[in-house]
């Protein structure tokens, strides 16, 4: 073989090492493409299930708003007999209050004793009829 | 009793007024509940891109996995660059997701505000005008309490009639609850108030904080019963032995929220538990509140502790013991081994030389030791004193959560941001994923585990680790333990004595070599 030939040679060798190279790299992009397409479905189902709760969001916020403008018309309906009768409890916890402190709260006679149990129990129902009217209100 | 189960019936307990003004006042509910839906959406959000990153992840580890089988260079060279693109492709798709899920949560916290303005316009007004009404109840309750707890009472005559003194102290028990819930109801007012007034002015919180039981109880000690004394003084001056207790005390003492809370706050919680034990309190006055749940609590915790004491006082004895005979034995050891060495390997036959290297060795050998020794007993007793620590902040917390302490609600600024900067602050760390550090410990930090030095496991390690030295026991050994005795020394001793220490060690030995040499 002269010069020229062995330079083709070569240069014919080279190419194909090349070529070689190529596969191999095309091979490694198409087993992590082909990983990856097999994941691709896992990804998909992320996406979609970010779009359901978006969808289940924007469904829970209308929703959500109807019931408050409901709730507000309701609330401006009950407003004024609600303080009425809040402004009631207030002056049966004041009588009872006013009264029991007349009584000596000092004393360990048990008859007096008891008749001041009446009159805390009278207050503590007045007190909690108020607090459960105060929750009414503000719990729509 | 029979009338108190009745009273009680009737009454709210404070669980149900904790829940109901909770739930309908404070946090307003279906929106509060819909702003802890978002939230957790934001979860779902990160959890999908989570997902995605470890996909990517995954791949970009099975290339690199991949590579060592491959000899050739250029392949692996591509490899490596596949790796790391999907690494990254990971690593953004991660930032991405923590950005979505930021910008969500402030829409969805804006489409929320929009919901809480309607709400605070229609509502304002009469919040306004219900705070004077919650006020007037408010007064009301306070009345019966400041009347009962400035009243006295002679302890004797509180034992002597117990049924009685049991009615007297129900009634002061629901003129303490009553007053509890109006004082609760205020604090709420304002706080809702405040949160109204900041959404109608576009701010998603107030400056305001939720409102706790623990201020509550806070303010009825401070500000009602005691108004402004130091109150931890007189509940001190009356555990001293007096026959007399005022009404506020016994509003303390009776109570378990008040009990706890007091205790909670106290330089040692269980001091009470102490006193009795100690005799500085005498029994008598214990008669007074020994129903109370939370000196029960107290007595539980003070004989744990006592348990813990008594553990590491004998850990302390049991370590000390064996410093002292594990020092000598290994002294020993090394004497009859340099004896050998002298006698066997150097064939010196001058006894007196022998014994008087011997004597040095010894003394150095056992005082490397019990250095040694005396580092590990030192971190022993730090062990032992950071498992009390510990557990005293466990018992100050449980205390606390009696007392009406509770992890308040987070302010919604705090998820979303306050400024315009801090938003893009907040945006920017998301995509890169720089999660806000939460400092939830406060200053109440519960205790993981309890720990204890059991004196069992001690002595079997003490026992190891002396087997181990022993059966290693060289000359080599006994060369550094001087070294180490020479280190210690120098840090214990002052400079001055340290040198005269070390000038005469080196004379003692210079003078020995010469004397086995036969110079002198």
């Amino acid at each position: 073989m002269n010069q020229e030939e062995i330079i083709a040679v070569q240069q014919y060798e080279n190419a194909l090492s090349r070529v070689d190279q190529s596969v191999d790299k095309i091979t490694v992009l198409m087993s992590s493409a082909q990983s990856l397409a097999q994941q691709g479905t896992q990804i998909m189902n992320c996406f979609a299930q970010l779009k359901r709760e978006q969808q289940a969001y924007e469904a829970q916020f209308k929703e959500l708003k109807l019931k408050l403008q409901s709730d507000l018309i309701k609330f401006q309906n009950i407003v004024k007999g609600a303080e009425a009768r809040l402004d009631r409890h207030l002056d049966y916890i004041d009588k009872w209050t006013n009264l029991l402190l007349t009584r000596d709260l000092g004393t360990m006679d048990s008859q007096e004793l008891q008749y001041q149990r009446n009159i805390m129990d009278a207050i503590q129902m007045a007190n909690d009829n108020f607090n459960k009217e105060l929750d009414k209100l503000y719990s729509l | 009793m029979g009338k108190n189960k009745q009273v009680q019936k009737s009454s709210l307990t404070d669980e149900d007024l904790y829940t109901m003004l909770s739930d309908n006042l404070v946090e307003l509910n279906e929106i509060e509940l819909f702003f802890n839906g978002f939230l957790q959406e934001a979860n779902v959000i990160d959890e999908s891109f989570g997902t995605v990153t470890n996909i990517f992840n995954g791949l970009s580890m099975g290339v690199l996995a991949s590579m060592n089988k491959s000899d050739n260079e250029k392949i692996n060279r591509a490899k490596a660059k596949i790796a790391l693109g999907t690494f990254v492709v990971g690593q953004v798709a991660k930032g991405v997701g923590s950005f979505y899920s930021y910008v969500k949560t402030l829409d969805r916290a804006n489409d929320i505000l929009v919901l809480k303005k309607e709400k605070a316009a229609t509502w304002l007004d009469s919040l306004h005008r219900n705070y004077d009404r919650v006020l007037r109840s408010e007064i009301s309750s306070r009345k019966i309490l400041t009347h009962l707890a400035s009243l006295g009472y002679q302890i004797d005559e509180l034992i002597s009639n117990r049924e009685v003194y049991d009615v007297k102290k129900n009634l002061m028990q629901m003129a303490l609850e009553q007053y509890r819930k109006a004082r609760f109801n205020v604090f709420s007012m304002e706080f809702f108030i405040a949160e109204c007034k900041a959404w109608l002015k576009n701010k998603h919180d107030s400056n305001m904080q939720q409102p706790i039981l623990q201020d509550v109880n806070n303010s009825i000690i401070q500000e009602v019963l005691f108004q402004g004394d130091d109150y931890e003084e007189v509940i001190a001056e009356f555990f001293l032995g007096s026959n007399e207790i005022s009404g506020s005390i016994l509003f303390v003492l009776n109570d378990e929220q008040l009990l706890s809370h007091y205790l909670s706050t106290r330089k040692d919680p269980l001091i009470i538990s102490d006193g009795v034990e100690n005799k500085h309190i005498n029994k008598r006055v214990l008669a007074i509140f020994k129903d109370n749940p939370a000196l029960e609590m107290s007595n539980e915790f003070y004989e744990i502790r006592k348990e813990i004491d008594e553990d590491g006082e004998k850990s302390r004895k049991i370590f000390w013991r064996l410093i002292v005979t594990g020092s000598l034995l290994s002294t020993l050891v090394s004497f009859f081994n340099l004896y050998l060495f002298c006698r066997l390997v150097m064939a010196i036959d001058d006894n007196t030389a022998i014994l008087s290297v011997l004597a040095i060795a010894a003394l150095l050998a056992f005082g490397g030791l019990y250095a040694k020794f005396e580092e590990i007993y030192k971190e022993l007793k730090n062990k032992i004193s950071k498992n009390r620590e510990n557990y005293e902040r466990y018992y100050r917390y449980e205390f606390a959560l009696k007392g009406g302490f509770a992890n308040r609600r987070k302010k919604v600024e705090e998820v979303v941001g306050k400024s315009f900067f801090d938003r893009v602050g907040k945006a920017i760390s998301s995509l890169f994923d720089v999660g806000d550090s939460d400092d939830h410990s406060f200053y109440y930090e519960k205790l993981i585990e309890r720990e204890y030095w059991n004196p069992f496991f001690v002595t079997v390690s003490i026992m190891l680790i002396l087997a181990i030295i022993l059966t290693k026991l060289n000359l080599f050994f006994v060369g550094s333990l001087v070294v180490l005795l020479f280190a210690y020394l120098k840090m214990r001793m002052r400079k001055k004595y340290f040198y005269i220490l070390t000038f005469i060690v080196v004379l003692c030995v210079v003078f020995l070599f010469l004397y086995m040499k036969g110079v002198i």
